[in-house]
């Protein structure tokens, strides 16, 4: 059938797919994860692992998941877009992601671990610079894939000493276990080598991942609970599938794990739900929605299989293009900023990611609901962020209009509560008759912050009242002006 | 000799400070240092001074005066500063609680013995010396005009005027001549001759101001005159000051500016290489350098400006302050007819004047008057329908009589005198409904003009429609076009008709109470409002970044 399909199929799904290098590492260890979550039961999970690392300008990916059957290997590494994984319970299913280090490597080698202790395996080897050479010249135009994968692939049922070290180096993988696939990109580019050698790169991938969330935070007296059920698959039928199905992946050894702790959580920590299609974990505050420094668990990101899909630098001008967001791109981006929100899409039979998985396929009823609900949640926290500063402007001013107050308090609390099917309380340390209970420096800042308010205020009005000035006076005539003005 | 500082707070106004003016005129005659500011002047410069005037205007500027009164009080004490002015005059009492010891000059200056000198001069008559505005930056939209009386008071007591308070007996002033002739021997020539009588109609002596008027060029057939060499003046009053060692930046910018702004085209050759001087000393030498040239070269600078403005203008007569309808007849029309009258006020304050309104400008028309303006005062005990009503009286007139060259209408609203500000709100108004006027006359600069089919669209075809625009939202008013072809507004028609009196009146209140009506949706409301409330959170500028959001948003809700 794909012997129909040009070559240039590959060049659309090698560099237009897959433009930017990290998407390689959530690719292949997505491929890993489904192997793995193929072992049956009876295995021990502990037993399972995926492994990344680097050595010698080689990037490795080896799981000992269970494989490929054999009389498959091989029409399983020719086809394109051909996969025999299903929708619904399978992460990947397109059948393209396995080529996604074409663009990033010399060579990309495929071994199909059939029996671990006899070294039985399978070899597929993609030459990729001899796909770049034959790219440029006029016999790729009319070229077939078929045809084209006859010329740069390379099967064998025979491993040399340089494949046999790396899979030697991870035996403790395979100590009841025999069968694993390992891929190899071999020489690896300038590009993908600076992603892995920038200093957030492990924390990014701890992100972007199915890894587990950390051991601290599911034993946490408050939170445990709350993180442990996204972990299982709850009693509603409706949902397909675990929400943060976490694997045990390495990276240079290392074990990998969400990078959330309590300490990233702000005044409140909720669940909440988009419907039948996903399931969140948001933290906010009940005082002020702005943006922590410091903080990484910021801003919303989207999980598909327990794999980042997308944040909101993503997600927020999605649903601005489907005019879903009613307030500035920017301005929105920043304010969901400052909320920490993890939304896994559970309903993957209706809810599926885009090809280049940085979206979800906006294709029916289904899926246009769901985007509704994100948006909603979105504007939500808009809605939250301005009412609860319109609210607490009002207190720390003191203001007496007490039905102003209830009213901007009612505001935001209904804010909050869109966030969350908690209740919500809000912050109390604010007001003003706290005065007396603040520390040293804190009643140094809120006496500095009243006086410049006011300060400026006079200053304010006194530029209107002036047009000549005298600059070497001018602090003093303003004096003057406030002596006469306040007595 | 006394040093005499006259100061004006720094709020924007069209006329200049007519009272210190006159104020100024007196000083000077007494050879005493006069020098203007407004708003405030730095300490140092203020100790100099021994005596300050500060005038006051509106009443709904009255905080901004206090603060500027003390100011001044603070540096040179209280009782060297006297405050007077329109505002100080009509809530005297206002300025005293908040100024303990505060001196007010209330009314009309008709004796200086009321700031205690013993001549007796009536300083209320005395010219305006226009001299003092070029001691300022501040450029009075209408400093190019004489402003006259042809008589003080007004027998009328309208309770919603102030001239009963400030001019309580009317009385002739007969010195029009005088007053215009001293402004032409001072300054040259202005353009615009404003009356500023409170009843010019009411004179005896009518006839006889017409006649003087009309013989002074402001006559329909004579108001042709060459244009105002304001440089003479200018170069006069600078070398002045020098002399008297009284500071000229601002007038020295003025000379600047009008040397920058010459339009090269309309000078010779000749000229033109020495303008070309002129313009490099400005910007490449110092003050001192260009003032001694000024010097040197005052007569050659002063014919050059002759020349240049050679072309003429016509100017025109304006009662400022409206003509009264009611004592409009045949021949006062045919008086007010021989004078270049543009435009023609005359008050139409209340919708039960409507008569005689009309009566005075078909008098006015028939005596062959052609430009017509109007003040129609709302937000006093009218209703909003009667604004409606009378702006469509005026239309239509308009359209019945085709010979209406010009016919403008200015809504003015009322302020009552008893505020400080201006949030007064009268029975049968409310903030909303003030808030759209403004909107709409903003559109337009104050003034609704005469074309039907404009007046119709912006105010509605009747007074229902009137009332539904003043209770739209205010970007729908203000974007009018815009929401229009979206289909926004037609949204907002059909949910607002489907309304009961009720859901109107509860409307009205909210949107009247709220400062910022696109929050209202999310506050507390009655659900029945749910479906018009949610056209109030749409701002234009938001509507355009994400159209869509907002159509999709409604359109749902429609449905």
């Amino acid at each position: 059938m794909y012997s129909s399909v040009g070559a240039g199929i590959l060049n659309i799904v090698t560099e237009s797919l897959y433009d930017k290098p990290i998407v390689v590492f959530r690719e292949y260890i997505q491929n890993a994860a489904d192997a793995l979550s193929n072992v049956p039961d009876s295995c021990d999970v502990k037993e399972l692992a995926a492994h990344i690392w680097i050595e010698n300008n080689n990037l490795c990916f080896l799981d000992n998941g269970t494989g490929i059957e054999e009389e498959k290997f091989i029409e399983r590494m020719t086809e394109i877009a051909n996969s025999s994984k299903v929708k619904a319970k399978n992460m990947g299913y397109k059948g393209i992601g396995r080529l996604s280090g074409m663009s990033y490597c010399k060579k990309l080698t495929f071994i199909n671990i059939l029996d671990y202790s006899n070294n039985k395996v399978q070899v597929y080897t993609i030459n990729v610079e001899k796909y770049n050479t034959i790219q440029k010249t006029d016999d790729f135009i009319g070229m077939t894939i078929e045809e084209l994968m006859k010329k740069i692939g390379e099967y064998s049922s025979e491993i040399d000493k340089y494949m046999f070290d790396f899979l030697m180096q991870k035996r403790d993988l395979f100590t009841n276990r025999n069968t694993g696939f390992l891929v190899i990109l071999e020489d690896i580019s300038s590009v993908l080598k600076s992603t892995i050698n920038d200093d957030s790169f492990i924390e990014r991938l701890s992100w972007l991942l199915p890894v587990p969330f950390k051991e601290d935070l599911l034993l946490h007296d408050e939170f445990g609970e709350l993180f442990a059920s996204l972990t299982k698959k709850e009693n509603d039928n409706r949902l397909c599938s675990i929400p943060a199905r976490g694997f045990a992946i390495y990276y240079q050894n290392e074990l990998l794990n969400r990078p959330i702790d309590v300490s990233m959580f702000r005044a409140l920590v909720c669940k909440n739900n988009f419907g039948k299609y996903a399931i969140g974990v948001n933290t906010f505050s009940n005082h002020k929605i702005e943006i922590e420094k410091k903080n990484n668990f910021s801003g919303i990101r989207i999980y598909i299989d327990n794999i980042l899909l997308c944040d909101e630098n993503e997600l927020i001008p999605a649903l601005h293009n489907y005019g879903l967001i009613p307030h500035g791109l920017y301005e929105t981006i920043q304010t969901v900023k400052g909320i920490g929100a993890i939304i896994y899409i559970t309903d993957k039979v209706n809810i599926s990611a885009n090809a280049r998985r940085t979206f979800i396929e906006i294709t029916d009823s289904n899926s246009i609901e769901f985007i509704e609900l994100l948006a909603e949640f979105v504007n939500s926290i808009y809605e939250a962020r301005y009412a609860l500063s319109k609210y607490f402007n009002a207190v720390k001013k003191n203001d007496d209009d007490l039905v102003k107050i209830e009213t901007l308090k009612d505001k935001a609390l209904k804010s909050l509560e869109v966030l969350t099917s908690d209740e919500i309380v809000l912050a109390e340390e604010v007001k003003p008759n706290s005065f007396e209970e603040m520390s040293k420096t804190e009643r140094q800042r809120a006496v500095k912050s009243k006086i410049s308010q006011i300060f400026n205020e006079f200053l304010k009005k006194y530029m209107s009242q002036t047009e000549d000035y005298d600059f070497d006076s001018c602090f003093n005539d303003f004096v003057v002006w406030l002596n006469a003005n306040n007595k | 000799m006394e040093r005499i500082l006259l100061v004006e707070p720094n709020y924007r106004n069209k006329y200049p400070p007519i009272g210190l003016m006159k104020i100024s005129s007196y000083f000077k005659s007494r050879n005493d240092f006069v020098e203007f500011r407004k708003g405030l002047m730095p300490q140092k410069q203020v100790e100099s001074f021994d005596k300050v005037f500060i005038t006051t205007l509106f009443t709904f500027d009255f905080d901004i005066c206090i603060d500027t009164i003390r100011y001044y009080a603070e540096i040179i004490g209280m009782k060297n500063v006297y405050v007077g002015g329109i505002a100080s005059s009509i809530m005297p009492e206002n300025f005293e609680k908040k100024i303990p010891g505060i001196q007010i000059l209330k009314g009309q200056l008709t004796s200086s013995k009321m700031l205690g000198y013993n001549d007796d001069i009536n300083i209320d008559i005395m010219p305006l010396d226009y001299d003092i505005l070029w001691d300022i930056d501040y450029e009075y939209p209408a400093a190019d005009s004489y402003f006259v009386y042809t008589s003080r008071g007004c027998p009328r007591k309208c309770s919603f005027c102030a001239v009963k308070t400030l001019e309580p007996v009317f009385y002739e002033c007969k010195n029009i001549k005088r007053q215009i002739e001293q402004v032409d021997e001072q300054f040259g020539p202005k353009k615009q001759l404003l009356i500023m009588d409170n009843n010019a109609l009411n004179s005896e002596n009518l006839e006889e101001n017409i006649n003087i008027l009309v013989d002074l060029g402001f006559g329909i057939n004579n108001n042709t005159i060459k244009k105002n060499n304001c440089m003479k003046y200018y170069l006069q009053s600078l070398f002045k000051r020098i002399e008297d060692v009284k500071q000229y930046t601002y007038l020295l910018d003025r000379i600047k500016k009008e040397f920058r702004e010459i339009k090269k085209t309309r000078i010779s050759n000749c000229d033109r290489k020495y303008i070309e001087n002129i313009q490099g000393m400005i910007s490449n030498e110092d003050d001192s350098t260009f003032i001694s040239f000024l010097k040197e070269n005052q007569s050659y600078v002063v014919e050059f400006y002759e020349k240049y403005h050679y072309h003429k203008v016509k100017r025109y007569v304006d009662f400022n302050q409206g003509l009264d309808a009611r004592l409009f007849t045949v021949e006062r029309a045919e008086l007010l007819s021989r004078i270049a009258l543009k435009p023609c006020r005359i008050a139409f304050d209340d919708i039960k004047t409507k008569e005689e309104y009309f009566e005075a400008m078909n008098m006015a028309l028939e005596a062959g008057i052609y430009h017509f303006s109007n003040y129609l005062l709302y937000n006093f005990k009218d209703k909003p329908a009667d604004l409606w009503n009378r702006l469509y009286l005026n239309v239509d007139f308009c359209e019945k009589n085709p010979q209406v060259k010009s016919l403008f209408s200015f809504p003015m609203k009322y302020a009552s005198i008893e505020h400080t500000d201006r949030s007064y709100v009268g029975k049968y108004w409310n903030k909303k409904f003030l808030r759209s006027i403004n909107i709409i006359l903003n559109v337009t600069s104050g003034v609704v003009a005469r074309e039907k089919d404009f007046f119709i669209r912006a105010y509605g075809e009747n007074e229902d429609e009137f009332i539904s625009i003043l209770t739209m939202p205010s970007d729908f008013i203000r974007y009018r076009d815009y929401f229009e072809k979206n289909g926004l507004i037609d949204k907002w028609k059909l949910a607002y008709r489907k309304l009961s009196n009720e859901c109107k009146e509860e409307l009205l209140t909210m949107l009247s109470e709220s400062t910022n009506e696109h929050d209202l949706f999310y506050e507390k409301h009655d659900i029945s409002l749910d479906n018009v409330l949610r056209y109030y959170c749409i701002q234009k500028k938001k509507f355009e970044k994400n159209k869509s959001y907002y159509v999709k948003t409604l359109d749902l809700h429609v449905k």
